[in-house]
């Protein structure tokens, strides 16, 4: 047991110790050119007590930093009244997140890698401002309670992103890999990157009126996040969410199956239990469109009369970090993929979309199920890309469209850096589209 | 040595209504500087905003299409700020070659009605310092003067690399980070047009309300309002909800045909920036009611 948890055991109710530590390298490139190197090692806690019936917290770089119960109690004075309690003992599933040779990657390999693929695009495209990014992280969470739970894990992670703004426009075209172990140049990446670059050079608008859209996985977060408020236990112990008491209900279409699984081995993101230190698990969240249960961490658990579902994060819409208290979330989202092949997709189309972005997505009301968003993708006619969207915006509510999905692709990918997503594509049947 | 203190007051909230299965949020927002007393007795304007976010649920959702529009003071400023301003940041433009072509000093980008400045010095507001964090004096910039480009803002770098003036706009939000070229008080300046004028001159349109956040890659932006109201012939009609608009600025710039004469300035502060970001509270905005002939509103 540390010092501090020991130390508070005797001074207040309740206490629980999350410690950060994260080495990482990053390498960034702007218009073809090395821009910066940075290599950190950061510490970072936080302990949350409950002393005389309610919560307190503190933030610092090491538990070893003198008054950190002291002023975690000056908080809990005037704190929010303490509605649970922190994490008891428990097992934790055996989660392999981590490969020690992404850990030992220097600067000059980060260099390397993004230097191969820069090259490797410039070869067949020398006209493009490139940009790219190249980042490792090596971190390591432990997590103490005075009610018994204690637990800590190491994961590595590993990404490369690369891409040029489009010309005449604001948005780019981006491509992004990550892993837990060092991976070699991704040449199927950097080929469709040519190939989607090379469909923004014509400008095609759709006419106003609904169509069918196609969501590549980078899109995805525009209908999961939609979904995480829907099924985050805060919007449902406030009654906010449209799906209240709806457990077992169709609420999108059978072709979708949508699994939180935080314990895959070797996969980005898994892990054996969340920032309270309670065990994850893999659960279904949607099961052929039907609605199995919601997100839960330990304060919403208590509201509900329910048990956490091990989906607490110091994450919210905009920010994370040590000082960010938990919420539910997901962790590792994946999609289960369907038969069609993407391309199968486009050629099928008479017209339609396929979009990679949205934009202002927050600004929708978006815990209705509901965004409208600039849409950043292209435009396809007679089973062809025409070219990119210009000022088209596509609104949606996820609870009535995404009930008519046409299919899913065979193919998935991550959604840039979201929830470390793994999707397919899928293809709306129709949705409101503002063009021409 | 420069020393100075930093110290912001902000009370923010959301009002949650629900009516028919309609869910609709208002946020609010009090104080912006360093006056703990602009954060008192404000309970009328309070149940004011309650209202309006009593009658949102009732309201239809706007169509989607191509519009004219007007923007609220707050929404206006929020564009300005978002669309405009991080691209007059001339860290933003150090590596983005297009870009810096096409925003050179003396290029024309509206109509000569548009003025749109940034000072540090006005008393009062969430912006408002005396020294950046390079240890320059804030100064006032002229950034867009009668429809030219004429400013930008600078730190002591980009202004060396532009050939350009210090501007005094390169700041951090707290010692952890380090500073950027930002925005102090970025704001429309007020024309001449009465915001009844301005509804009369729109046969189909909207009138949106009260900045909700937004978006910006380049020159794309989208943008929420609060609420809104159908224009119809003339005349505001029936308040809408869920509504957006997004848009392309230099064509959006162009199309700024009319402006107030009732500049105001949101009174909360706030701008999002870097990697990792920094959340600048000390940052302000400010507009009259425009007038843009034609964005693209998403809906139903």
């Amino acid at each position: 047991m540390h010092n501090l948890i020991e130390t508070a055991k005797q001074q207040v109710d309740q206490a629980e110790l999350y410690w950060n530590r994260a080495h990482t390298i990053s390498v960034r490139y702007e218009n073809g050119r090395l821009q910066q190197i940075a290599e950190n090692d950061l510490s970072s806690v936080a302990l949350r007590i409950i002393d005389g019936g309610k919560m307190g917290s503190t933030f610092a770089v090491s538990p070893d930093q003198p008054g950190l119960i002291e002023q975690a109690k000056a908080a809990a004075a005037h704190g929010d009244p303490a509605t649970f309690s922190f994490a008891p003992a428990a097992e934790y599933p055996s989660v392999d997140g981590y490969d020690p040779a992404t850990g030992r990657l220097t600067s000059d390999e980060l260099v390397a890698l993004a230097e191969s693929a820069l090259e490797a695009i410039r070869s067949r495209r020398s006209d493009l401002s490139l940009l790219a990014d190249a980042e490792l992280e090596h971190r390591e969470l432990a997590i103490e309670t005075t009610e018994g739970a204690k637990g800590s894990f190491e994961t590595s992670d590993i990404s490369l992103s690369f891409g040029a703004p489009i010309k005449g426009a604001g948005m780019g075209v981006y491509k992004w890999r990550g892993a837990v172990s060092p991976f070699a140049r991704p040449d199927e990446l950097i080929d469709e990157f040519i190939e989607w670059y090379g469909w923004t050079e014509k400008i095609s608008t759709p006419s106003t009126g609904r169509l069918p859209v196609i969501f590549a996985p980078d899109a995805a977060f525009l209908y999961l996040l939609p979904l995480w408020a829907g099924i985050e236990g805060s919007a449902i112990e406030k009654k906010t969410s449209p799906l209240v008491d709806r457990i077992g209900e169709q609420i999108l279409s059978e072709r979708l199956t949508i699994i939180d699984d935080p314990t895959a081995p070797g996969e980005l993101g898994a892990r054996p239990f969340d920032d309270e230190g309670v065990p994850c698990q893999r659960r279904a969240l949607i099961e052929n469109g039907i609605l199995n249960g919601y997100l839960l961490d330990r304060r919403t658990a208590s509201a509900l009369g329910q048990t956490s579902t091990g989906n607490a994060v110091k994450r919210e819409l905009f920010g994370s970090g040590t000082e960010t208290k938990p919420n539910p979330w997901p962790i590792r989202i994946t999609i289960d993929p369907g038969e069609t092949s993407y391309r199968k997709l486009i050629d099928d189309l008479d017209e339609g979309l396929l979009i990679y972005y949205g934009m202002g997505f927050h600004s929708g009301n978006y815990p209705q199920g509901q965004f409208a968003v600039q849409a950043i993708g292209f435009h396809i006619k007679g089973g062809d890309v025409v070219g990119r969207l210009d000022k088209t915006m596509v609104s949606a509510n996820i609870y009535e469209d995404f009930r008519r999905i046409r299919a899913v692709s065979a193919e998935r990918g991550p959604s840039l850096a979201f929830l470390n997503s793994t999707t397919p594509y899928v293809l709306v049947d129709s949705l409101q589209v503002a063009g021409a | 040595m420069i020393i100075y203190d930093l110290l912001v007051v902000n009370i923010v909230g959301t009002i949650v209504t629900k009516a028919k299965g309609v869910v609709q949020r208002v946020r609010f927002a009090f104080g912006g500087d360093a006056d703990y007393t602009r954060v008192l007795d404000r309970d009328e304007e309070l149940k004011e905003r309650i209202e309006f976010a009593r009658q949102l649920p009732h309201a239809e959702p706007a169509k989607a299409g191509l519009y004219p529009v007007i923007l609220d003071p707050s929404e206006a400023g929020l564009f300005i700020h978002e669309a405009f301003g991080h691209l007059s940041e001339a860290d933003g433009l150090q590596n983005n070659p297009a870009f810096r072509e096409r925003l050179q000093l003396g290029t024309p980008l509206a109509k000569p009605l548009l003025n749109v400045t940034d000072d540090p010095a006005l008393p009062g507001l969430p912006g408002t310092y005396e020294i950046d964090d390079e240890g320059v004096r804030g100064a006032k910039t002229r950034l867009i003067t009668e429809g030219i480009l004429t400013g930008r803002m600078h730190s002591r770098e980009t202004a060396a690399e532009f050939g350009e003036p210090l501007s005094g706009n390169m700041r951090a939000v707290d010692a952890h980070f380090t500073p950027l070229v930002r925005m102090s008080n970025i704001f429309i300046e007020s024309g001449e047009s009465s915001f009844d004028k301005m509804v009369a001159s729109i046969e189909d349109g909207y009138y949106l309300v009260g900045a909700k956040g937004g978006q910006t890659s380049g020159d794309q932006f989208t943008f929420g309002a609060q609420w809104g109201y159908r224009i119809e012939n003339g005349r505001l009609g029936p308040m809408v909800r869920d509504i957006n608009m997004s848009g392309e600025l230099f064509s959006t710039l162009e199309a700024i045909s009319m402006i107030g004469n009732e500049l105001a300035f949101a009174e909360r502060g706030g701008c999002g920036k870097g990697g990792p970001q920094q959340l600048n509270r000390k940052s302000g905005k400010g507009a009259p009611h425009i007038k843009i002939d034609r964005v693209t509103i998403g809906g139903v």
